[in-house]
């Protein structure tokens, strides 16, 4: 009798354990079942405010949980890994322009040319970049080339011109050093967009057709740009702390620099006074000597694993719609991708140095984005730049050794 | 008397059914009645967890590292054997993180072992103040590594930096220093970072370990003459020694996989890419699951013969 007791009792133990586990389970599962919810994985400034995605749950019926990730290459490396367990991160992906040939190419996101409208497309600025093959991998949502923008209240007290080669941009920074009017007066970091930003003004043009490497020619814009890097750190026009810290921005908005590596519509941050020291004095200037310069946009992609492509869909149509896109060049100074939008910005007055940035639209190259093998280029770019700073190694040993890198990614990838 | 109707025999059927579900009780009764098997039962889910969370991921891990896996060309994902060990073991990149991580290990280990068993002798005398000063002692060591890295990012940058400002404030430098800048001193620093962090953990296992030692065998010491030198070297120092091989296993295993710290200080900067960073750097920045994978086993192999020659010394602690 006491043994059936004991029995029983330990039946109970194990079938109530294993009931309570049900029913948690069943219930969780109802729950999240109970309404449409989407991932949103995206940088900081891909995200919409919590206002705006409460309107598009009160639209759609759709929840957005948004997963924000500190920037685009460990956003790459969230999605990349994910792909390698054939899971998706999130539904809706952040897409930067430097991460659409990794992506498309590791299959990390689905071709949307049969569930993407014309319709919808023709609104849009730049869907071409997003192309790869022919074929569209996510939709623009914002537009932006990289620029430099400048604190005028001290050229304006220097009585001096905005610079327009790169000569006299040096000159005048080692004068506003000498003057003791700012001891770092440049803020670019040690990194492959500071090269591509010099080097691309020089009149450089850093691959061929083949997508062959001809930065490293003796006279090259490559070169001069590597050169002139390495002499902003050696002369401390840049502080050595933008060795390991490369983003440029807060030193400029904390009144450090006079020149800093900047992008279209970077000017909404700098003349806030809530989140600039040198507000209301920022201004554009066309890059100095051949003002060449290259697009950094972004998209929207749907995760290749993702089961809920239609709501994905729905909620890449809001954020291109003209309100979420203003709404997004308030806060992050992103240039939207709706052209009624941006035509919108225009003629409410609010896009500060129109002029300037009209004027450099005209002179845009192409970064071999598409390159399946390019984001592994620019990780070897980075290191190789800090490397040349440090005097580890010369331009000329930086440039060589870059080039000889590509040709090795070329004939693994092709 | 009313006749009983007789008791009629149960058919077949409903004799195999009986029959079935008694032995069906007797087999339940068995495992559950049974310690062994119902403690197989009970940890079973945790098992499956386990497997699924760390041995699944491993031995997966082991698969790519016998395959060519790009994440950019999974059309041509193909095994190639050993070809990633042997691609690892020939790249100089990863004979130059080797190097680095041997350095970084041999200066966290000889300064972390140095500073602690200075502390804890101090922290092992009786003095006013000590519990304050044994709760304060153990507050790095309760700070995050990346809330650590931050802070001596903080600390040692070279416009605005904590140390620029007390060495300038004390006339020891003329103008603000960027300490990063130079790759040798910025594995320094990193290697400070770790050392700052993990110091206190050893310092609290010798102070145990100092706490064990008989006082008795001090004041029979100093009976026959012996100095506090002469107690360091042929008491303390012989009698920590099994605490000190244990924390000098533990501190190599984790400066050897150190992280969190180099990665907030530096980021993927070359002059501080230890072999965890060139790993990741392989499988998740450039996307090479397979070569990142191999390199991971590789250091595996590393913390095999660390971790083996820690539990030996557990083993030899034990027969002491």
């Amino acid at each position: 009798m006491r043994r059936r007791d004991k029995l029983a009792f330990k039946l109970r133990v194990v079938i109530g354990t294993l009931l309570i586990g049900a029913i948690g389970f069943c219930l969780l599962s109802v729950s999240l079942a109970a309404k449409e919810k989407i991932i949103y994985m995206s940088t900081p400034w891909g995200v919409p405010s919590k206002n705006l995605l409460a309107e598009f749950e009160k639209q759609t019926g759709i929840e957005v949980e948004v997963t924000t990730i500190g920037d685009e290459k460990a956003l790459r490396d969230k999605v990349m890994i994910a792909t390698a367990g054939g899971i998706a991160p999130a539904d809706v992906i952040f897409v930067g322009i430097t991460n659409v040939g990794v992506f498309s190419s590791g299959r990390s996101i689905v071709q949307l040319d049969e569930i993407v409208s014309p319709d919808l497309l023709e609104k849009l600025t730049g869907a071409d970049l997003f192309r790869i093959g022919g074929y569209l991998y996510s939709v623009p949502i914002y537009q932006q080339l990289v620029m430099i923008d400048y604190d005028s209240s001290v050229l304006e007290k220097m009585g001096a011109p905005v610079p327009t080669t790169w000569e006299e941009f040096t000159q005048l920074c080692r004068e506003i050093k000498q003057k003791g009017i700012r001891k770092y007066p440049i803020t670019f970091g040690a990194r492959a967009w500071s090269w591509y930003l010099i080097a691309l003004s020089m009149g450089g043009v850093l691959f061929d057709e083949e997508l062959n490497p001809t930065f490293h020619q003796p006279d090259s814009g490559g070169l001069g740009a590597m050169k002139l890097l390495r002499d902003f750190f050696e002369e401390e026009l840049i502080s050595a702390e933008r060795i390991t810290s490369v983003n440029p921005h807060p030193s400029f908005w904390a009144g450090e620099a006079v020149f800093h590596q900047a992008w279209q519509g970077s000017l909404t941050i700098a003349n806030n006074p809530e989140t600039s020291k040198i507000a209301p004095n920022a201004k554009y200037i066309l890059l100095p000597d051949e003002h060449f310069t290259w697009s950094l946009p972004a998209a929207l992609g749907i995760s290749a694993f993702s089961n809920k492509k239609d709501e994905a869909y729905k909620f890449i149509v809001w954020f291109t719609k003209a309100e979420i896109q203003k709404s997004l060049y308030e806060a992050y100074g992103m240039f939207p991708a709706n052209k009624a939008a941006f035509a919108a910005l225009g003629e409410a007055g609010k896009i500060e140095g129109f002029d300037v940035m009209a004027e450099q639209a005209r002179f845009v190259r192409r970064i071999p984005y598409r390159a399946p093998w390019y984001t592994e280029f620019e990780n070897e770019a980075n290191d190789t730049i800090k490397r040349m700073v440090r005097d580890q190694i010369s331009p000329e040993e930086a440039v060589g050794h870059l080039a000889n890198y590509v040709y090795e990614l070329k004939k693994e990838y092709e | 008397m009313r006749k009983r109707a007789p008791l009629q025999a149960p058919s077949q059927t409903l004799r195999m059914k009986i029959r079935n579900k008694q032995k069906w009780q007797r087999s339940l009764s068995v495992i559950i009645d049974n310690q062994k098997w119902l403690a197989y039962l009970i940890l079973a889910p945790v098992v499956i967890l386990i497997f699924f969370m760390a041995y699944f991921p491993a031995i997966q891990s082991f698969r790519f590292s016998l395959m060519y896996y790009n994440t950019r060309l999974p059309e041509r994902i193909h095994f190639v054997g050993l070809n990633n060990y042997v691609r690892i073991l020939k790249d100089p990149l990863f004979l130059e993180a080797l190097k680095r991580t041997v350095y970084f290990v041999v200066i966290a280990v000889g300064m972390i072992l140095g500073i602690a068993l200075a502390f804890s002798l101090v922290l092992n005398k009786s003095f006013k103040g000590r519990s304050i000063l044994r709760a304060l002692v153990i507050v790095p060591w309760a700070i995050p590594p990346v809330i650590n890295g931050f802070m001596w990012k903080w600390l040692l940058s070279g416009d605005f930096g904590f140390l620029n400002g007390i060495l300038y404030q004390f006339g020891l430098i003329s103008s603000y220093k960027p300490w990063l800048k130079d790759p040798f001193m910025a594995l320094n620093w990193a290697t400070l970072t770790f050392v700052w962090r993990f110091t206190p953990f050893v310092t609290i296992l010798l102070l145990g370990a100092l706490q064990s030692i008989p006082l008795e065998l001090y004041d029979s010491a100093k009976v026959d003459g012996a100095g506090a030198r002469s107690c360091l070297w042929h008491i303390t120092l012989p009698l920590l020694r099994p605490m000190l091989t244990i924390a000098l296993i533990i501190i190599m295993i984790f400066a050897f996989t150190v992280f969190d710290e180099i990665y907030t200080l530096t980021g993927l900067d070359p002059a501080t890419k230890t072999l965890m960073m060139y790993g990741y750097e392989l499988a998740f920045e450039k996307g090479r699951f397979g070569i990142g994978s191999a390199l991971a086993y590789v250091i595996g192999i590393f913390m095999f013969l660390i971790t083996y020659s820690y539990i030996k010394s557990i083993y030899r602690e034990v027969k002491y």
